[in-house]
């Protein structure tokens, strides 16, 4: 090599992109977590919802008031009092390999995602049958009225995503597909993902949008870059300073102490993109040790202060959490007053203590996992054992870290082989909008979440709400469920937090809703 | 010299055999079922028992551990609980950012302790030696972590001469290669450096007192020849063996390293497992990591008899 031509590459050299990068102004986003699983009917994780919103699409979406709204369809017509929908798939949609969707895609899809979801004996009790009446038509032949099918349809976690016939039908639902074939605005590009590191997906260009304007997962997904890239980045101030730097383009999930930090970057903005957040939550066993015990369990949500929780997890930025909660996400409709008064008049020591006494409690031990690898669940479960402390519980903190937690929750041996009383947790706070999603509170015995609380109560209201007539029946009932849960107490909740995004000014255009999603987005 | 190397090599393999074997038996001596992960959270007890028996987990150990030997033998180390994806190909999707980042960082902290020990022997009890060991003193002592997060502030943020995290291969040019790894690399380095200076330094000492380097001096060869010609080869032995064994702290520190750089490594796909108890990510990595490290200190080993010819075991 000339020495010339040697000087000139070598000017160069430092100006190329990783191969990552490639393409015009990729979109660089940081996840919350590392992308691990592509099937989101398999899984639950937050971060495969995420990448699922790119990819796949739902017969029905939420927009931003969390209501659902059509997204592969045009709309539904129902019959037969109530008990026969007709649903009509828009036209043009097209798979990512090319072939066209078809109603028995979806027909197989559906099938396969209610071998999964733990809404299923919900659904199987009042469908009989899913049929393809011809290449664009779904029919649901029901043996009962189901005014909320559709709120079904457009859940997230795990969600009823469409795909071809012979993924859907020939994958195990307890396998994960390996081959991503959706119909959503992005394309997955298996050669530019390495799990850990980095995903990129690029815009279809056969996706056609709605017409109606965006709300979250509702509406024209309008796609406005022609490349996304995923930079899976591990350590929190690493990520932060790669925000800073204008490496990255959008950091879902900045840990909250750094964002003073970030607000102080002109060429950073912050802010709420995550309306709803999550909830914050305690679970008790409700079969083991002392927390067995209902008394005992409401003398420890009465001895929780749920305000210093969120300070301890997010800070004294009222607009980044509210506290106390009940059992319902506040600002919903389904919010209800009744038995607010538990965790607003807050109880002394000497009262909670009282409460312990009168539940039978001698001092026996509790058995606290505590994981201290989750910033959020470190700080208010740190907080919620100082309150337990002070109120003379006998606490086995047994400090852990999630992957430890996640292995031992099953658990239902008693403590002294292994059993748990207490660990936290956080949900999607959409869960909790109203009592139809609301997996930690299923109170079904051995059938409900780890833990298992049994109350016939929560479990009857839950089914009455299903299927009851009028939104004014709707309020009646979610009052029940909150009176009888603020007696059983299947969660102890410490608050809802909703952590602010991050990212460059010159990015645009991002909607707010419960997850991260990509349409709309503009980079200039 | 044959012999040897045979006999070295020959006594890896029950090294690696019980290395094997731990490898295999962590599956069973940690807690939780790798079954209850697989079918997660909303699974019934039904849908566990099923995938049990699919991984064939309900079969004696002995049986298991033979046939995932032989699997190993074979190239196949499994699939990952998580991603499904073969073990085997996730480490091939690893291997190069940590194989650059150990070499870049082993060829600085040769290129630099080996002639800073040497010089703070040569020139023991001045202000070099006592520079020198100082800053030993601070690789030792300062974290990884520590050392990163401070380079990335003043290299990347302050100056923005470099990049504040990532990886580019090497296939899309040196520098671009070179700009992402010299950060992690410097971190990472420094208490190798520090360790191998110091040995270096003690090594040295020791040899320069000999006779032979008195009568080298008396028949007139210059301070340079006797440094490196004849007192660095007879302190070669223990430099070469504190290679070998920091190659371990190295491994260490690279997962810490790609951490803080957010370099996709084999050390961040370890540490990802763990988490996640992916149990045949984790045996895959484990057992990769250890047969590097039995080779490195058979390399060593063998290293021996080229440094000193009188050593034979």
């Amino acid at each position: 090599m000339k020495r010339r031509s040697f000087l000139a590459s070598a000017a160069i050299a430092p100006l190329a992109r990783p191969a990552i990068a490639a393409g015009n102004k990729p979109l660089i986003f940081v996840p919350q977590a590392n992308l691990t699983s592509l099937d989101p009917v398999w899984t639950t994780a937050t971060v495969t919802r995420n990448f699922a919103l790119m990819v796949y699409e739902t017969l029905y979406g939420r927009d931003e008031a969390f209501e659902p709204q059509p997204l592969m369809v045009e709309g539904h017509v129902i019959e037969d009092d109530g008990k026969r929908w007709t649903m009509r798939l828009r036209e043009g949609l097209v798979w990512h390999d090319g072939t066209p969707v078809l109603a028995r895609d979806c027909v197989a899809s559906l099938q396969r995602w209610l071998k999964r979801d733990a809404s299923a004996p919900v659904i199987h009790a009042r469908v009989d049958a899913i049929e393809a009446k011809d290449d664009r038509t779904l029919v649901w032949r029901l043996s009962k009225p189901f005014p909320l099918l559709t709120r079904f349809l457009s859940k997230v976690q795990p969600a009823p995503v469409m795909m071809p016939e012979r993924i859907a039908s020939t994958v195990d639902p307890f396998k994960q597909v390996t081959e991503v074939v959706g119909c959503g605005p992005f394309r997955f590009l298996p050669a530019d993902y390495v799990s850990g590191s980095h995903a990129a997906f690029a815009r279809f260009d056969q996706y056609v949008p709605r017409q109606e304007p965006a709300s979250y997962n509702s509406g024209g997904h309008k796609v406005y870059v022609d490349r996304v890239e995923w930079k899976v980045v591990p350590d929190a101030a690493t990520a932060a300073n790669a925000l800073a730097a204008g490496e990255v383009d959008w950091l879902e999930l900045p840990q909250p102490d750094l964002i003073p930090m970030l607000k102080r970057n002109a060429g950073v903005t912050t802010g709420q993109l995550d309306i709803y957040g999550t909830i914050a939550l305690l679970r008790p066993n409700h079969i083991a040790g002392p927390t067995a015990n209902p008394g005992v369990r409401r003398a420890m949500l009465a001895a929780i202060d749920q305000q210093e929780c969120m300070i301890a997890a997010m800070g004294d930025d009222p607009s980044t959490w509210r506290a106390p909660i009940g059992f319902f996400v506040p600002g919903m409709p389904s919010a209800t007053e009744a038995g607010m008064d538990n965790v607003r008049n807050r109880k002394t020591v000497d009262q909670v203590k009282k409460m312990l006494d009168d539940a039978g409690y001698k001092g026996d031990r509790l058995v606290v996992m505590h994981p201290t690898d989750q910033v959020v669940y470190n700080a208010f479960i740190t907080v919620a054992v100082d309150a337990l402390r002070k109120v003379g519980m006998n606490i086995d903190e047994q400090m852990t870290d999630w992957g430890t937690i996640v292995q031992r929750r099953p658990s239902r041996e008693p403590l002294e082989k292994g059993g748990w009383s207490l660990f936290p947790a956080g949900a999607p706070a959409p869960e909790f909008a109203s009592p139809l999603l609301s997996n930690p509170m299923r109170s079904n015995g051995p059938k409900a979440w780890f833990g298992w609380p049994d109350d016939p109560r929560i479990e009857n209201a839950l089914a009455a709400w299903i299927d009851a007539d009028s939104d004014a029946e709707r309020r009646k009932l979610e009052a029940d469920y909150q009176l009888a849960a603020f007696d059983s107490v299947p969660i102890i909740p410490c608050g809802q937090y909703m952590p602010h995004a991050a990212w460059r000014k010159n990015v645009t255009g991002l909607l707010r809703g419960s997850a991260p999603v990509f349409w709309g987005a503009q980079k200039a | 010299m044959l012999a040897y190397a045979t006999r070295r090599v020959l006594a890896t393999i029950p090294v690696i055999l019980i290395v094997a074997l731990f490898v295999f038996s962590l599956l069973y001596i940690a807690p939780g079922d790798p079954a209850a992960i697989i079918a997660g959270d909303q699974a019934t007890p039904d849908d566990v028992e099923r995938i049990r028996a699919s991984l064939g987990l309900d079969r004696p150990f002995v049986i298991r551990f033979v046939d995932w030997l032989w699997s190993v033998l074979q190239g196949d180390l499994g699939n990952s609980i998580f991603t499904n994806l073969p073990v085997s190909h996730m480490i091939q999707q690893r291997i190069e950012p940590t194989l650059s980042l150990m070499a870049l960082t082993l060829t600085l902290s040769l290129s630099f302790a080996i002639p800073m020990g040497v010089i703070a022997a040569w020139k023991h009890g001045t202000w070099i030696d006592r520079l020198v060991m100082m800053t030993a003193v601070f690789g030792f002592s300062t974290p990884v972590f520590v050392i990163g997060y401070l380079l990335a502030f003043v290299f990347a943020l302050k100056l923005d001469w470099l990049p504040v995290q990532g990886f580019t291969s090497i296939s899309h040019g040196l520098l671009p290669f070179l700009r992402n790894l010299i950060l992690p690399a410097v971190a990472l380095g420094l208490v190798y450096m520090a360790l191998i200076a110091r040995i270096t330094r003690a090594t040295m000492l020791d040899v320069l007192s000999q006779d032979y380097v008195r009568t080298a001096k008396a028949k007139g060869v210059g301070q340079r020849g006797i440094l490196f010609l004849h007192a660095l080869k007879n302190a070669a032995v223990p430099i070469v063996t504190i290679v070998g064994i920091g190659f371990a702290a190295l491994i260490g520190g690279a997962v810490v390293t790609e951490s803080v750089f957010a370099i996709p490594g084999l050390g961040r796909l370890t540490v990802d497992a763990i988490l996640r108890r992916d149990y045949p990510v984790i045996q895959g990595v484990v057992l990769l990591f250890s047969c590097v490290y039995v080779v490195v200190n058979l390399i060593v080993d063998l290293l021996y008899t080229l440094f000193d010819p009188r050593i034979r075991y």
